[in-house]
């Protein structure tokens, strides 16, 4: 059964080792293969390092929108996330995300959401329910992927203004600046670009000189932190 | 704490018998609750398809191999034992042919040093011969199990055919072949039937239909093709190649020593007369089938899980698999 290969991915840090495990889909250019080829580190490098090194600091709550294989928040989840909340996955998306999190050790953290049509009211009530209860006093970590993660966004932020400090982590290309440019300027965060680990421009640029490139929106008044966080071991 | 593994390396999908062996290792420690993975450190392997039950790694430069994790090494697989030796992880020989124990190792002395601290092995016979050899670390014998797909089927017409798998010993099988038919004329008309280029299950349904088996088992460690025909039910006659001497006894085949060729002939027409007399026939099978009972899953998976619970100790508890 081709089902049955699997990655492992093995996570050194200072604070210690700690490893999950990923289905091998056997396409090329699935998470897991990449992985096998260039190592964790570098897949949308470089945030597998801000993000293994924000969970160890912040231990947060983790959502994650739009399709996934589950790399980013396996890989929150074994650094200290408290829980993962998958939003708009499919079915298919859904057996993938549930199979590597058990593999992993990791069902206790998962949290799915599918929605059953595109009308169906968003995020689903219960699990918005449990993702702000289980978020007081936490920072939330959103991850936004996929064509349709903007709209999706827009639609998680809307429902989640209760106060709660939410950081969101996005790699976009060229064409999606201007987007979000005018999404910025009234959205009560500072945007910032990830050019390494430790380092943080202010700004959202003009053109890309990269295909694609890592942007963080902070809330004001969580820059300090997050520096120390990016800074950290 | 890091979740800890066991990793049996393989290098393509299983073919031989002791990669099955491996195999039947990953999918009952899995089915025990334990962390086992067959590692594929061949990338090609997979192109060629690799249907199995267990859980299968494949192998990368970025994965690591800690110290509470146990690697289990084939016997004769000098680049893996080596490549696996420069690890932090436990690591255990799984030895399934001591005729193969020095492909890898210049002497016995020579496992030790290189890391590797116990081993497993598929039979007391391989297991003796390694204590002869002077191998003095732990060795934890778990003896194989036949897959019931194997096991004779009342349904299915027995025919006088003469079954064989001349693998091992391709050259003598046709020598053993010819000799037989120009000592024994009367029985030239019987077929033979090579078993070959098959998949392992795929071999079941040919001795279940055949009387009888031809072993040519060649420096085993055990020798399963003849513990398969035996469920199978049919009458063995040939070699035991040294490891078959677990299991080979009078009643339950008819069995050559190495190299004479005249009674191995002598021993087919014995079995043909025995299959020709069906209450004759009937006690050897039923001695024979017996004998392959006592390779059954439940004792192989009760050897495997005693060995493993004494190998890991009190590290247990890290294999144990957390799937909720």
């Amino acid at each position: 059964m081709k089902d049955s290969f699997w990655i492992q991915i093995d996570c050194e840090s200072p604070l210690g080792a700690e490893r999950f495990w990923m289905r091998d889909l056997g396409v090329a250019e699935s998470v897991a293969s990449r992985i096998a080829r260039e190592g964790w580190r570098s897949l949308e490098a470089p945030l597998p390092l801000v993000v293994a090194k924000f969970c160890r600091y912040f231990l947060p709550q983790y959502v994650e929108l739009g399709m996934t294989e589950g790399f980013f928040s396996l890989l929150a989840a074994v650094n200290g996330a408290q829980g993962n909340y998958h939003l708009t996955v499919s079915e298919q998306t859904q057996l993938l995300l549930t199979s590597n999190f058990k593999e992993s050790g990791l069902m206790a953290k998962l949290n799915i959401e599918i929605p059953s049509s595109e009308k169906q009211s968003y995020p689903n009530h219960e699990l918005y329910t449990k993702l702000v209860e289980s978020s007081r006093d936490k920072v939330v970590l959103v991850n936004i992927n996929g064509r349709q993660a903007y709209e999706n966004w827009l639609r998680l932020n809307e429902t989640i203004q209760l106060g709660l400090p939410v950081i969101c982590l996005k790699v976009y290309t060229s064409h999606e600046c201007d987007q979000w440019r005018e999404y910025i300027k009234g959205s009560g965060f500072q945007p910032f670009i990830l050019l390494h680990p430790g380092q943080l421009e202010p700004g959202i640029p003009a053109t890309i000189e990269d295909e694609v490139q890592s942007l963080i929106l902070l809330p004001f008044g969580l820059l300090d932190q997050f520096t120390q966080a990016l800074q950290s071991e | 704490m890091i979740k800890s593994c066991i990793y049996y390396p393989t290098t393509g999908k299983p073919t031989a018998g002791g990669q099955f062996v491996n195999e039947s290792h990953v999918i009952a420690l899995r089915a025990a609750g334990i962390r086992a993975y067959l590692l594929l450190c061949s990338p090609d392997a997979e192109k060629h398809g690799f249907p199995t039950q267990a859980y299968v790694l494949r192998w990368h430069q970025g994965m690591s191999f800690h110290e509470s994790d146990v690697i289990v090494v084939p016997e004769p697989w000098k680049q893996g034992l080596e490549f696996f030796a420069a690890t932090a992880s436990k690591k255990i020989i799984h030895c399934q042919n001591p005729f193969y124990m020095f492909h890898a190792f210049e002497t016995i002395e020579a496992v030790s040093a290189l890391g590797y601290q116990a081993m497993l092995s598929c039979s007391y016979y391989t297991t003796e011969k390694v204590r002869h050899f002077g191998y003095q670390n732990p060795i934890y014998t778990v003896r194989p199990f036949v897959p019931d797909y194997f096991k004779s089927m009342e349904s299915v017409q027995r025919k006088l055919q003469i079954a064989y798998m001349p693998r091992k010993r391709a050259n003598e099988a046709i020598y053993i072949k010819g000799l037989f038919k120009s000592l024994y004329p009367q029985y030239r008309q019987i077929e033979w039937v090579a078993v070959e280029n098959r998949t392992r299950e795929q071999c079941a349904p040919i001795l279940q239909e055949s009387a009888i088996f031809i072993a040519l088992s060649f420096t085993e460690g055990l020798g399963l093709p003849p513990l398969e025909a035996m469920a199978a039910g049919c009458l063995v006659a040939g070699f035991h190649g040294q490891g078959g001497i677990e299991y080979a006894r009078k009643n339950n085949g008819f069995w050559v020593d190495e190299g004479d060729y005249d009674t191995f002939a002598a021993q087919i027409a014995r079995a043909i007369e025995t299959a020709l007399n069906p209450e004759a026939f009937e006690i050897m099978q039923s001695s024979a089938i017996e004998t392959a009972n006592q390779f059954s899953q439940p004792q192989f998976t009760k050897q495997l899980m005693t060995a493993w619970q004494s190998i890991l100790g009190n590290d247990y508890e890290r294999f144990i698999l957390d799937t909720n």
